[in-house]
């Protein structure tokens, strides 16, 4: 296929990835130029790049800390989620202690946690991370435990007569095969840890993009928070392509198709 | 083999499956006993209760009531010494073909100096010598039967249980990892019990061939094999073994069809 590729496919490849952004900017810009919308409902994008400008001295500082927070909540809730999972399905007496206060706790909205957790841990990064934590390590313990649940029975059957025992079976043969499947539940996990950050930072923070943002819209700049939203935007893309990477390497010898190239050519 | 102990013993056997309406009896007082080294095979229609059998022998699904014992000691649960190919595919997909050959060598904490060799020979062996580093993902249906039997072999178990081995493959697969089994066997001289539903592979194989019918799974008929090894290929078209093929199948209850 790559040799009938000609110059004229190219360009045709380019503008069906690009048109509809081209289309939407110059939407955006059509709107607020002839004044069709007001500024504090849709800002002009020039004014957006201009808070960008005003913004950036205290954002190294606001990203870090926000980042900071995302990161170690995010990492520790996939390892909460996958280590609980784990840990339920090998132990007999903690899947069947822990099951239903699970089944109770998970549907629980976590956002209704945040005046909980500023009551237990106080205000500032402990209860936002926490928050984090547990958002992320719900999201990913459902998933990682109906993973183990449907991993083939042969290959723990194989894996028990060439000599493994329970231990090894977990090493050897639940750990790889799990990860696949789990993958995609550690990316939403990801894009809700940016969305739990947000959540966190809005109810009781000094500091951070989400404190930022609070301040742009007590002075109703609908420019700064359009450029701060973007700013998250490109954070959440960029952690997802991250883990896409990692996804690639770490799961090579799937039949499945890569995830984060939506190739649906298979039923075309 | 007259004077041979007993390698694998199933003495009064009987096995229940869960269902949801309840025990199902799969298997009914079964008695069998194969001599160390022996090539025995079942034959039976699918459903008749081989598949389970060969389930508990190898210690993946309890007995409800009588013993199988292995040099005379009871077993309890699976074991490296009772090793099993499985009708599906059951090459670890996320390791090399090599990996998958050293999976159980690995696990017996072998040093690597000593697995290598191992698994170069059983590669060689199948002839998968130039495919040691490729994913599963890259092979045909035969050659992940080929890997599931190094596999098998190279981890040097005492008794093989082979369920429908190439139950899934065509012909001419077949026909060349038939020839690879009585390769590998007269190598290593394993007991093997071999499941099947084609009877002409049951006889092409082994030195019995037991015709089991159910379920309940029970032994309707036992044949001795009288060809010697090796065998070729085209003894399966000579006369003795066709007439031999045909009594099976009247056994069967089949020669009215």
């Amino acid at each position: 296929m790559e040799k009938i590729k000609d110059t004229s496919s190219k360009t045709k490849d380019f503008i069906t990835k690009a048109w509809l952004w081209i289309a939407i900017i110059t939407f955006w810009y059509l709107i607020t130029s002839t004044g069709l919308i007001r500024p504090i409902i849709i800002p002009p994008i020039n004014t957006v790049i201009k808070s960008f400008k005003e913004l950036w001295p205290s954002l190294p500082k606001a990203l870090g800390i926000s980042l900071y927070m995302i990161i170690v909540g995010f990492v520790l809730g996939t390892l909460l989620g996958i280590g609980t999972s784990i840990a339920m399905a090998y132990s007999k007496f903690l899947r069947e202690s822990f099951s239903s206060l699970f089944d109770f706790i998970r549907p629980v909205p976590v956002f209704a946690l945040i005046p909980l957790f500023i009551l237990w841990f106080g205000i500032g990064k402990v209860p936002q991370i926490a928050l984090i934590t547990v958002g992320v390590s719900v999201i990913i313990g459902v998933v990682t435990l109906d993973a183990i649940r449907n991993i083939p029975k042969i290959y723990v059957d194989a894996a028990y007569t060439l000599g493994a025992r329970k231990k090894e079976i977990f090493k050897t043969i639940i750990m790889p095969s799990i990860f696949p499947y789990i993958i995609g539940s550690i990316r939403v996990g990801a894009a809700s840890a940016f969305g739990l950050d947000v959540a966190a930072e809005f109810m009781g923070s000094q500091e951070g993009l989400g404190y930022m943002m609070i301040i742009q819209q007590n002075y109703l700049k609908t420019n700064g928070i359009i450029a701060i939203v973007l700013i998250y935007s490109v954070l959440a893309y960029l952690l997802d392509r991250l883990l896409c990477y990692l996804e690639t390497k770490l799961t090579y010898w799937t039949e499945r198709r890569v995830t984060g190239k939506e190739d649906f050519s298979f039923y075309e | 083999m007259g004077g041979e102990p007993n390698k694998l013993v199933l003495k009064n056997v009987s096995i229940h499956y869960k269902t949801k309406r309840g025990p199902f009896l799969a298997v009914s007082n079964l008695d069998l006993e194969t001599k160390e080294g022996e090539f025995v095979s079942i034959v039976g229609s699918s459903g008749c209760g081989k598949t389970t059998t060969l389930y508990s022998i190898a210690g993946l699904h309890e007995v409800s009531s009588g013993e199988i014992s292995v040099d005379g000691n009871p077993i309890k649960g699976p074991s490296s010494k009772r090793g099993m190919v499985f009708q599906n595919d059951s090459v670890f997909p996320w390791l090399t073909v090599f990996q998958n050959v050293a999976y159980g060598l690995k696990l017996k904490k072998l040093p690597k100096e000593k697995i290598d060799p191992i698994v170069n020979d059983h590669l060689k062996l199948v002839g998968l010598s130039n495919f040691k580093n490729v994913f599963p993902r890259e092979l045909s249906g035969g050659m992940k039967k080929r890997v599931d039997l190094a596999r098998a072999f190279a981890n040097d178990p005492e008794i093989l249980l082979m369920d429908e081995p190439f139950g899934n493959l065509d012909y001419m697969t077949k026909e060349s990892l038939q020839l690879a089994i009585l390769d590998l066997w007269e190598k290593a001289h394993k007991t093997v019990l071999f499941i099947t539903h084609d009877i002409e592979e049951a006889l092409f194989l082994s030195q019995r061939t037991i015709i089991m019918t159910g379920p309940p799974g029970k032994i309707q008929k036992v044949v001795n094999v009288p060809f010697p090894y090796p065998r070729k290929v085209l003894l399966k078209t000579s006369n003795v073994f066709q007439e031999m093929r045909a009594d099976l199948i009247k056994s069967l209850g089949l020669s009215s069809a």
